[in-house]
């Protein structure tokens, strides 16, 4: 519904027309907030990865600021006990485990300042996806889930999702430019790694669903990203893999909060932005505030690859003609940044080369050229 | 037809003189009268004989007769009632007696020639038949010389004092003029007229020259011989020809001659005056340039008085509650301009008659159609169109008005971008207003109001919302006698909202959400004499309030029918209030209002466990009721309070205390009135919001009373106003007591305004220093905002200031000005970052703690009127302007959203640059 009226707003805006959104920063006075960031759930099948971060100043310059050396723990009621070490990072990992799931779990977090404990969670099964599917709405392509519980008993979703596609360069390069000279490339799987390549891109926004006003535990289509169907993303190939995750209510209401709070766009019709208590607090201080909720529930995933979509995707890339001296090099190559990929006057002698900025002759610049075992 | 009558009764005159000489056989009549009225004496004597009386019952309304008869003739009983008096009783052959009133007083008039007394007796008949008539063209100049006889010459009526209702009307239309101005002896000013054109003077017996000014219309002027109470119709000639739709009142003195305090009044012609957005002249938006009145923004038409929140204020158009004022979003409010009579705001001293609500009530009042001739209005504006008819529907009698207003805005939603998303919306709105009145007799008027708005829109051909007003009400004012008048009204109001969308057929819904309301309400007046006079009345409200309804759409939806059990309650209220004035220097208004609210089965009612925070877990039992069964009452007394002091014959002091009670909540957890916000009746957990309030004023008049100033301070308290928790689910949740939380406010203030209503230039300028703070002080929450310490509420905008202008150059061309400026509103501000979900995001603490930049808006409009020319078919005029002429971004709001993974800070402004508009009006 607040997303509704958050659109609501965006057309408000758009029937003034003279209505405008700018970037602002206030003045805000700085505050030492160091309060601890909790983030992953009790996998009940699997590894379980638990990050730890601290809140920083809103104009501090690291992204992440990581907890480091904390002892984190996974404890059941039956006071079993699995280690999740750390990996680096703030990233702690735990072995793949089984958990029982008639058992509640929770997790005891030990840093260098205090002890952090998780409510006891109830295992929840998640069901397994359905499907995912596509469809145009307008230009853009939206994706979404879903999916049901034949036992009523889920409700409360959270996804989260891995993009993956892949990218061309605008020209195959066979020429390089090096040490002031060009010279043809000598492999023909050196210019292809120049020319395939892949990139990703993880969720950024909570996504969350509820089938709780519904008469069954059905998902339908909820939409988990919506993508201009002309984007890179569909030039070539495109797959995504969507995790599901189960939540309990007062999950799925932190969650919902958590978004509202920090992805909202700002209209008067949003609520006003509130504290978000989570489910872990400090055993020592109960007042200090703990940002986070941990659950416990099994993930299910799902992939899928969308080739068909006519996307007239292309990189804005204008060839330069460069004359084959020492001059043009140094005018073009050396201070324009500009890399040869083709050569004019071929066979024969070489009167110049077609030449264009490196993003689009190397795709490693842009992705990766290592293909993904899935793909 | 004044005139008319009066020969007639001329003619009677002379002709009773040889009637009473004649002789009749007479009848003998038995009977004790005390303190009959000329109904009562007449009937006995009817009933006694085979006579049939004929005479105009209102002339003989201060007829009072004490005598015990036996056995006495008709004509000696009728000589010896009539004896002392101006009355005269005359009988022909046929055993019809005619009753007439002193008319001898007319000596300057030749009496027309009529011998034949068959001719007059049938005129008679006729004239007894037909007590109103329009008089002819010319009676203005005889009428303001001529003597009137007010009361019965009987012995000692030249001793005491007589209360004369003067009711003040157009000649032309027959609409009454509030605001006259009221002269007494020489004196001006004495008094003004009130919104039905009536004043009751209170003046010794004996001769007196009363002389009424009303804008536009020739200064009149009554010479008075006062014997008794009586009624004295002034019917106003127009001087010029004004538009007649635009009711322009002199409104002089009024800030300082009542006790009441912080209350404005403004008449359609100055808010038509003051430039609005798109051009529409828009009555909620005027009504933001008052002091003390403000708003989180622009694109809101919820507004707060002096730091009350937007649900308490009691919005009345016609007697009927309008729960949702405003068109599309905000950018118009829901009442058409062209069928507005005044609207009036009370901020302070709220009158007793009116309760229900904490802050302020603001009161709309609509035009009566003209009750002789036809005539109509029409507009075209950008986005708006409307038109207005009006005329008579019995000639003199009864007339008709009726409204209508429409959008097509949905052309601009064409114009947007292609890849906008939002091609495919739609918005429209609608207004009707439909106002019936009918003059019964003097005695007795009837009005019927019918009101309906509105609004639906989707966007993108997906979720459709909607949402509509609905009133009925039917007012009968009917004077007693010329001391104690009363009206009685009943209505009926609605509010409802309804969203669907049917897109994802598994998900396809309808949501809605209603409120109706059956009101009762009677008000009396009694007026003792000139300085005491008691208003005293019921009203009962009964709510029926459908709290949610979410429920599948289509076959294959696999929604829930979820449906909340109806909500009903009766709010019933007594109350007196007495207005007195010791002397001219000190007056005192003292009222009290006695409300009761019960809460009404059917019903389950969740019983939480004492001192414990009301929460899921602590939900200790369900309670059954049975319809009608009464779950919880709250009453209790509402105080209303305020005095005047004048220390010099134009400075004046006054002062009041007030105490209010709410029993209906709207619960938003969103900073403006959205259309998704519901309203919920007091019940077992959540209780009536109190609020009480002081100011002391200070009233200086220079110039003759042309220039007002005015500083005014106030405290006020709210006790149980609700605020909510973080994350609350307000729509559809069966134990919405567990998300809200009672908070308490103060607030404090001091306005400042200054005041031109008259003359070439006029306008008013306003400055306001005050804050609105909020507390939650309940020892049962875990977790209180801000840690239970004050924080400022959404609207606190302790700088506030004003300027409206209009300058008439000349008659048909005017100039208005509109300089706004305020404090930024508070918001809540991160206080640092955090990183999760793939994205960084902000953290928030402290409510409100920080401010958006301040408010500074300049509009300017032009309205050119068309020629003043009286006979022509048809006259235009024009508005011309700018909105925000300096283009300035006015900040909306300020935040903060999470986008491509880093934390983005955004200022929203509605309006970039300088909007300009053009409006087209014609009046047929």
């Amino acid at each position: 519904m607040r997303k509704v009226w958050m659109v609501i707003w965006v057309v408000i805006i758009a029937i003034v027309w003279v209505g405008c959104k700018e970037r602002f920063d206030p003045k805000i006075p700085s505050s030492q907030s160091n309060y601890l960031v909790v983030e992953g759930f009790i996998n009940a099948r699997g590894f379980t990865t638990i990050k730890l971060s601290r809140t920083v100043a809103i104009k501090d310059s690291s992204k992440v600021k990581p907890e480091l050396n904390a002892i984190v723990t996974i404890k059941g009621e039956d006071n079993s006990t699995f280690n999740v070490r750390a990996t680096g990072k703030g990233s702690y990992v735990s072995d793949s485990l089984i958990l029982k799931p008639a058992q509640k779990y929770r997790l005891q977090i030990k840093t260098t300042t205090g002890e952090y404990l998780s409510e006891y969670v109830a295992v929840k099964q998640t069901p397994l996806i359905d499907s995912i599917s596509w469809k145009y709405k307008n230009s853009d392509v939206e994706i979404s889930v879903n999916t049901h519980d034949q036992q009523n008993n889920t409700r409360y979703y959270k996804w989260d999702y891995e993009e993956t596609w892949e990218i061309h360069s605008a020209y195959m390069t066979y020429y390089e430019y090096k040490n002031g000279a060009v010279t043809p490339r000598q492999s023909f799987d050196e210019i292809l790694k120049l020319f395939y390549c892949w990139r990703n891109e993880s969720s950024q926004r909570i996504i969350i669903g509820s089938s709780a006003q519904l008469a069954n535990d059905v998902i339908s289509s909820a939409p988990l990203i919506s993508i201009p169907m002309h984007a890179e993303r569909f030039s070539v190939r495109y797959s995504i893999l969507v995790r599901q995750y189960s939540l309990d209510r007062k999950g799925y209401d932190f969650f919902s909060m958590m978004k509202s709070n920090t992805e909202s766009l700002g209209s008067i019709f949003d609520p006003l932005p509130s504290e978000v208590t989570g489910n872990i607090s400090c055993v020592s201080n109960p007042n200090e505030k703990v940002i986070g909720y941990i659950p416990a529930s099994t993930v299910n995933e799902k992939r899928i690859f969308i080739s068909n979509v006519p996307s007239r995707f292309t990189l804005d890339c204008q060839p330069t003609y460069v004359a084959n001296n020492r001059d043009s090099f140094r005018v073009y190559y050396d201070m324009g940044g500009l890399l040869p990929y083709q050569a004019e006057g071929t066979p024969g002698p070489i009167k110049g080369y077609y030449s264009a900025y490196p993003d689009c002759v190397d795709c490693t610049l842009r992705g990766t050229n290592v293909k993904p075992s899935f793909w | 037809m004044r005139l008319f009558k009066q020969i007639l009764l001329l003619c009677f005159l002379l002709a009773s003189v040889t009637n009473y000489a004649q002789k009749t056989k007479s009848e003998l009549i038995t009977g004790a009268f005390r303190s009959a009225d000329i109904d009562e004496f007449v009937k006995t004597i009817e009933q006694q004989t085979n006579y049939t009386f004929y005479y105009n019952r209102a002339q003989f309304d201060s007829f009072a007769v004490t005598i015990t008869v036996t056995a006495m003739p008709l004509t000696e009983l009728l000589k010896t009632v009539f004896q002392y008096t101006d009355f005269n009783a005359s009988i022909d052959n046929e055993h019809h007696v005619f009753l007439t009133k002193g008319v001898s007083i007319v000596t300057t008039l030749a009496a027309p020639g009529s011998t034949n007394r068959n001719d007059s007796l049938k005129n008679a008949r006729l004239s007894s038949n037909q007590n109103n008539g329009k008089p002819i063209i010319g009676a203005q100049t005889f009428a303001n010389d001529k003597l009137y006889q007010i009361g019965v010459k009987t012995p000692g009526s030249n001793e005491g004092t007589a209360v004369v209702s003067l009711y003040v009307t157009s000649l032309k239309t027959q609409e009454p003029l509030s605001q006259s101005s009221i002269g007494l002896d020489g004196k001006d000013d004495v008094a003004t007229t009130d919104s039905n054109g009536m004043y009751r003077l209170v003046l010794s017996k004996g001769r007196h020259i009363v002389t009424i000014n009303s804008f536009g219309k020739k200064a009149a002027r009554r010479q008075l011989i006062v014997y008794a109470d009586g009624l004295l119709p002034v019917e106003m000639e127009d001087e010029i020809r004004v538009l007649e739709d635009v009711l322009v009142s002199t409104q002089r003195n009024i800030n300082v001659n009542r006790a009441q305090m912080g209350s404005e009044r403004l008449n359609i012609k100055t808010i038509k005056q003051v430039p609005a957005v798109f051009g529409e002249a828009d009555v909620l938006r005027v009504i933001l340039t008052l002091p003390g009145v403000k708003s989180v923004g622009e694109a809101s038409t919820g507004f707060n008085v002096r730091g009350g929140g937007a649900d308490q204020n009691l919005i009345l158009f016609n007697d009927a509650t309008i729960y949702n004022p405003s068109h599309f979003f905000g950018f118009f409010s829901a009442f058409n301009p062209e069928v507005i009579k005044d609207v009036e705001l009370f901020k302070s001293s709220i009158p007793a008659k009116y309760g229900g609500r904490l802050s302020s009530v603001l009161n709309i009042t609509s035009r009566e159609g003209s009750k002789t001739k036809y005539s109509g209005t029409a507009g075209v504006g950008l986005l708006t169109s409307r038109i207005t008819v009006e005329g008579p529907i019995q000639k003199d009698k009864s007339s008709f008005i009726f409204g209508a207003r429409t959008t097509y805005a949905n052309w601009l939603l064409e114009l947007l971008p292609k890849n906008s998303n939002y091609r495919n919306s739609a918005a429209s709105f609608y207004d009707f207003n439909l106002l019936l009145s009918q003059k019964i007799n003097e005695r007795n008027d009837l009005y019927f109001t019918g009101y309906a708005s509105k609004d639906q829109f989707n966007l993108n051909n997906d979720t459709v919302y909607g949402y509509q007003n609905r009133s009925l009400s039917i007012k009968w004012k009917h004077v007693f006698n010329s001391r104690l008048e009363g009206a009685f009204t009943t209505g009926h109001d609605s509010y409802k909202y309804q969203n669907s969308s049917e897109e994802n057929k598994i998900n396809a819904y309808k949501m809605g959400f209603d409120i109706n309301q059956l009101n009762l309400k009677t008000d009396f007046t009694y007026t003792l004499d000139r300085t005491h006079i008691i208003d005293f009345g019921l009203s009962a409200v009964y709510y029926k309030l459908h709290p949610g309804s979410f429920v599948p759409v289509g076959q294959e939806s696999l929604v829930t029918p979820n449906v909340s059990s109806p909500e009903q309650a009766a709010e019933s209220a007594v109350y007196i209030n007495d207005r007195y004035d010791f002397s001219n220097k000190f007056s005192v208004s003292g009222g009290i209002r006695y409300s009761m609210f019960n809460y009404l089965g059917a019903q389950n009612v969740n019983v939480y466990a004492a001192g414990l925070p009301k929460q899921e877990s602590t939900l200790i039992n369900k309670v059954s009721y049975t319809p009608g069964q009464v779950i919880k009452t709250y009453h209790g007394p509402e105080v209303r309070l305020s005095a005047k002091y004048s220390l010099t014959k134009s400075f004046f002091v006054k002062g009041s205390y007030n105490t209010l009670r709410q029993y209906i909540h709207m619960l938003s957890n969103t900073t403006a009135i959205s259309p998704t916000d519901i309203w919920k009746l007091s019940d077992l957990n959540i209780k009536p919001q109190f609020g009480e309030q002081f100011s002391i004023g200070f009233f200086k008049n220079f110039g003759v009373d042309s220039i007002e100033t005015s500083v005014e301070v106030y405290y006020k308290k709210i006790q149980n106003t609700l605020d909510y928790r973080s994350g609350a689910q307000l729509v559809l949740n069966p134990h919405i007591e567990t998300d809200v939380i009672n908070a308490r406010g103060k607030a404090y203030g001091v306005e400042l305004m200054v005041k031109k209503r008259i003359g070439k230039l006029n306008g008013w300028m306003s400055y306001t220093w005050s804050r609105t703070l909020l507390q939650m002080n309940d020892p049962n929450i875990g977790t209180p905002v801000n840690g239970g310490k004050f924080y400022p509420a959404n609207y606190d905008k302790p700088h506030d200031a004003t300027v409206v202008g209009n300058y008439a150059i000349n008659h048909r061309f005017s100039l208005s000005l509109n300089l706004t400026y305020s404090t930024g509103r508070p918001i809540t501000l991160p206080i640092g970052r955090y990183y999760y979900g793939g994205s960084q995001r902000a953290l928030y603490s402290d409510r409100n703690a920080n401010r958006i930049p301040d408010y500074f808006r300049t509009d300017f409009s032009m309205n050119i009127d068309g020629n003043h020319k009286v006979h022509q078919l048809t006259h235009n005029s024009w508005t011309i302007g700018v909105y925000n002429l300096t283009g300035r971004k006015n900040p909306y709001s300020v935040y903060f959203t999470s986008e491509n993974g880093v934390v983005n800070g955004y200022k929203l402004s509605i309006f970039g640059s300088a909007i300009p508009f053009i409006n087209y009006n014609i009046r047929f």
